[in-house]
């Protein structure tokens, strides 16, 4: 199998390369067998990837350590599950999911455009096959899963602890299909580019191929901060690693440009600005993918370093010369005059909005590089971390936030003073009576938290007038009950209404964050078993210190019984150090005792079991459950929006709301 | 999550029982203070001021484990001895009077800036600070520019909408009235 393994990738390798040679050829000549000859090949690499992909699993199945890949991220006493998710453990196992998610991806945009667009797929095709040879070729020699080792060794390493987590079936998965998936959006830019059909086709074709990845990458980033709340032990969900970061970059210029693009559609404008967010998001995937895989900026996640970045800085840097160059070529034709009658409307809204997302994009990126930059420039390793992307990002996002409650009230061409009035009047005042309540409530100790959440109070209230103007308007002309008035607003409008459901979730998740950030508690004691300690509402007793062991790893495991103000029990927590043989380093478990309210944090920092000592630290973190919640309601809302409808109820939708744009 | 250049990493020959005994070692080197205090009390936000100050310099350095993490973070989420070594020397310059700030500039003359959590905003390290803000600035003044080029006519009236032909307007409103 392995051999077979191995075979498929060089085969997949020939057929990518086939794909894009023919498609281009097919795209020159114009002639149509050939771009069907070109779909072929992506479509037959992408069943070569796939048996590559089974052949990797079956060698992680059947423990063949003389795999290296195998031998380095498995061992005999790994679990199924996790034995299965060591396939994106590492570099090579990565890089071959990425390289099948986009053929997949390839054979989903071939099918769905098989009788359509046929004048752009003559260049989508090529490109996406082009793509998909670059990184079949680094999966291919510098990073080759199926090399055999010289000899076979009696057992493997295993895997790294810290990804013995169910998020590593989750976020590694959603991260590359989000990464992944903007290579649709940037193929079909640089089709249209091409061709010179610049008008919206590109654009509707690719909605929701932008909006799918989007949401997966909204899902892989959420993950990937509830997988170190829960797994790294150190009470946060987001560090502002270089690679987090890295994962923010696209997700920030993908959401400008899902906003931007609706300009596209219903005005015809800002083609430039569409075009370029396109190719600025696939090259900041790319550019995500080259600083988690080259090690080049310190990071917590070094277990994802290798020897790829050289080539990933390359294709970053063809993929922005390709379309900065076209951008370049057909800057007269994109530049077409357009008419803003009003600074005060829809559309210049989403110009601040698209501003403001760039803004944020660029200082996380100037934020990221900055260390690499000191140093050339001065000779000097200087560190940037959270406090600054906290004092340049919170300001920003603050206004990304009034945003959201401004923009979509606004009306479109031009917002007059009695749509102010009517739109305004009721949000403004929520969220001013909200600002005077806090600022009693705190005394205006803590003006930042007041500004955030009364902002916050504003955004929902203006979409709560939202829902509730919308339903009104159905109940009064087709008699239907509330509930079924607020359903069809959804199913008749899921881009608005859904794009509402993310706005609630947002702010949610903002405001849960800026309770965290603000009110948290944090504490530490050493405590002999029988001792209590309390802190914020919670009295803990240390009930047991064990030390136990497995065939995997041995543990301390420290277990309170958690009481409330009261006496009132709650229950018990455990909060473990463990020691995996084949690793090296201890790894935390942490207690979470999670309500509406706030967590309750414990993580076990050391411990003396024969003496029945433990140190202890104790978190106390207000409002994290929602940012959780927040986080789905984000996910809901982006399925709203982009749950498949029938194209010809899309055709119709988008030319419902071109009329009701031009009226 | 390997952390580069951390002393602690066991010998794998070691085998479990080797493990065993280092992960006490580990153990009882820090456990050993104070402990069974009886019922010590933490109200939120009341934290004491030496150890309020401490929190605000740990948060505010990097680990030089190579992790990249807060030495408050990697402390906690590494059991990072480099962490703890750091916090120590931070808790010992607070004990011999120094400020946070001047706890931080120690730390930096000691180690180097890399040592500090945010750029100090001085010199080239400025770029850092103020640049994201010049390109909004340069961002805004774009949208500016775009707005008046993109203003009505002088005569103040509004652009005629975009073209909508008669089948285009009449499939729609049948749409409309069939769908409700």
């Amino acid at each position: 199998m392995v051999e077979l393994g191995r075979f498929s990738v060089l085969l997949a390798l020939a057929l990518s390369a086939l794909g894009t040679a023919m498609g281009l050829k097919g795209a020159l000549s114009r002639r149509e067998e050939e771009v069907r000859g070109a779909e072929g090949a992506v479509k037959a690499a992408a069943l070569s990837l796939t048996v590559a992909a089974l052949a990797l699993w079956y060698a992680f199945l059947t423990r063949d350590f003389s795999v290296e890949y195998v031998a380095e991220y498995s061992s005999r006493t790994l679990s199924i599950f996790y034995t299965l998710g060591a396939f994106w453990a590492g570099q090579p196992g990565s890089l071959l999911l990425w390289a099948w998610v986009l053929s997949l991806y390839g054979v989903g945009v071939i099918w769905q455009n098989r009788a359509r667009n046929r004048e752009l797929m003559a260049w989508v095709t090529p490109v996406l096959s082009g793509v998909l040879f670059f990184f079949i070729l680094l999966l291919a020699f510098p990073s080759d899963p199926f090399k055999r080792l010289p000899f076979t060794p009696p057992d493997g390493q295993g895997l790294n602890p810290l990804l013995q987590n169910y998020g590593q079936w989750i976020h590694p998965i959603t991260m590359y299909m989000g990464y992944v998936g903007f290579t649709v959006p940037f193929a079909f830019c640089v089709a249209a580019l091409v061709t010179g059909n610049l008008g919206d086709t590109w654009v509707r074709t690719v909605r929701k191929w932008t909006l799918w990845a989007w949401i997966f990458l909204t899902v892989g980033i959420i993950f990937g901060g509830r997988w170190a709340y829960v797994e790294l032990g150190w009470g946060g969900y987001w560090g502002w690693d270089p690679v987090e970061n890295a994962s923010l970059l696209p997700w920030l210029t993908g959401t400008a440009y899902l906003h931007s693009v609706m300009i596209q559609e219903k005005r015809g404008m800002l083609k430039v600005w569409n075009v370029v967010l396109a190719v600025a998001t696939f090259a900041l995937s790319l550019f995500g993918t080259f600083l988690t895989r080259s090690g080049v900026i310190s990071s917590v996640h070094a277990f994802a370093q290798s020897s790829v970045g050289t080539y990933l800085i390359l294709g970053t840097i063809l993929a922005v010369l390709l379309g900065g160059g076209l951008i370049a070529w057909r800057l007269p034709e994109l530049r077409q005059a357009g008419t803003l009658d009003s600074a005060i409307s829809r559309e210049s809204s989403f110009l601040l909005n698209n501003l403001l997302f760039v803004a944020i994009a660029f200082a996380v990126f100037w934020g990221t590089v900055f260390p690499l930059v000191a140093e050339a420039v001065r000779g000097v390793k200087v560190s940037v971390g959270p406090p600054f992307f906290e004092a340049v990002v919170a300001p920003l996002g603050l206004a990304v936030v009034a945003l959201i409650g401004f923009c979509p009230l606004l009306a479109w061409r031009k917002a007059s003073l009695r749509n102010l009035r009517r739109n305004f009047l009721l949000p403004i005042s929520v969220g001013a009576a909200a600002a005077g309540v806090l600022s009693l409530l705190t005394k205006g100790r803590h003006p930042g938290v007041i500004l955030t959440l009364a902002t916050s109070a504003f955004v929902l209230a203006t979409v709560a007038a939202e829902f509730w103007r919308g339903t009104k308007a159905r109940r009064r002309l087709r008699q239907e009950p509330i509930v079924t008035s607020l359903a069809r607003l959804f199913s008749r409008n899921p881009r608005r209404y859904g794009g509402y459901v993310i706005h609630v979730g947002v702010v949610v998740l903002v405001a849960a964050v800026t309770l965290h950030r603000a009110f948290a508690t944090d504490a530490r004691a050493s405590l002999k078993v029988g001792d209590s300690y309390r802190v914020g509402r919670y009295s803990l007793t240390l009930a047991s210190v064990e030390q136990k062991e497995t065939p995997a790893k041995f543990y301390t495991q420290a277990v309170l019984e958690v009481k409330d103000a009261s006496g009132k029990p709650l229950g018990k927590v455990r909060t473990e150090k463990a020691f995996y043989a084949n690793q090296e380093q201890p790894t935390t478990e942490v207690g979470i005792k999670s309500t509406p309210l706030e967590d309750l944090y414990v993580i076990l920092e050391s411990a003396d079991p024969a003496q029945g000592v433990a140190a202890l630290r104790f978190l106390v973190n207000p409002a994290v459950f929602w940012v959780w919640v927040g986080a789905f309601v984000i996910l809901a809302g982006g399925i709203l929006v982009a749950w498949p409808s029938g194209r010809k109820a899309e055709e119709v939708r988008g030319e419902k709301e071109r009329v009701e744009v031009a009226a | 999550m390997r952390r580069r250049g951390s002393r602690w990493q066991p010998d794998r020959r070691w085998g479990p029982a080797g493990f065993a005994a280092l992960a006490t070692l580990v153990f009882l080197g820090a456990v050993a203070p104070a402990h069974g205090q009886g019922m010590p009390s933490v109200v939120p936000g009341a934290a004491t001021p030496a150890s309020g100050e401490l929190e605000a310099v740990t948060r505010r350095l990097v680990c030089l484990c190579g992790c990249n993490l807060t030495v408050a973070a990697c402390e906690t989420a590494m059991t990072c001895e480099v962490a703890r070594e750091l916090k120590s020397e931070a808790a010992a310059k607070l004990s011999a009077g120094m400020t946070p700030a001047e706890a931080l500039e120690a730390f930096a003359r000691e180690s180097g800036e890399r040592i500090l959590a945010e750029p100090p905003k001085r010199g080239f390290n400025l770029t850092a600070w103020v640049l994201p803000f010049l390109a909004l600035g340069a961002g805004a003044g774009l949208v500016a520019l775009a707005l008046r080029r993109w203003a009505p006519t002088p005569s103040g009236e509004l652009a005629p909408p975009p073209e909508v032909s008669p089948e285009d307007l009449e499939r729609v409103e049948e749409e409309v009235r069939r769908e409700g």
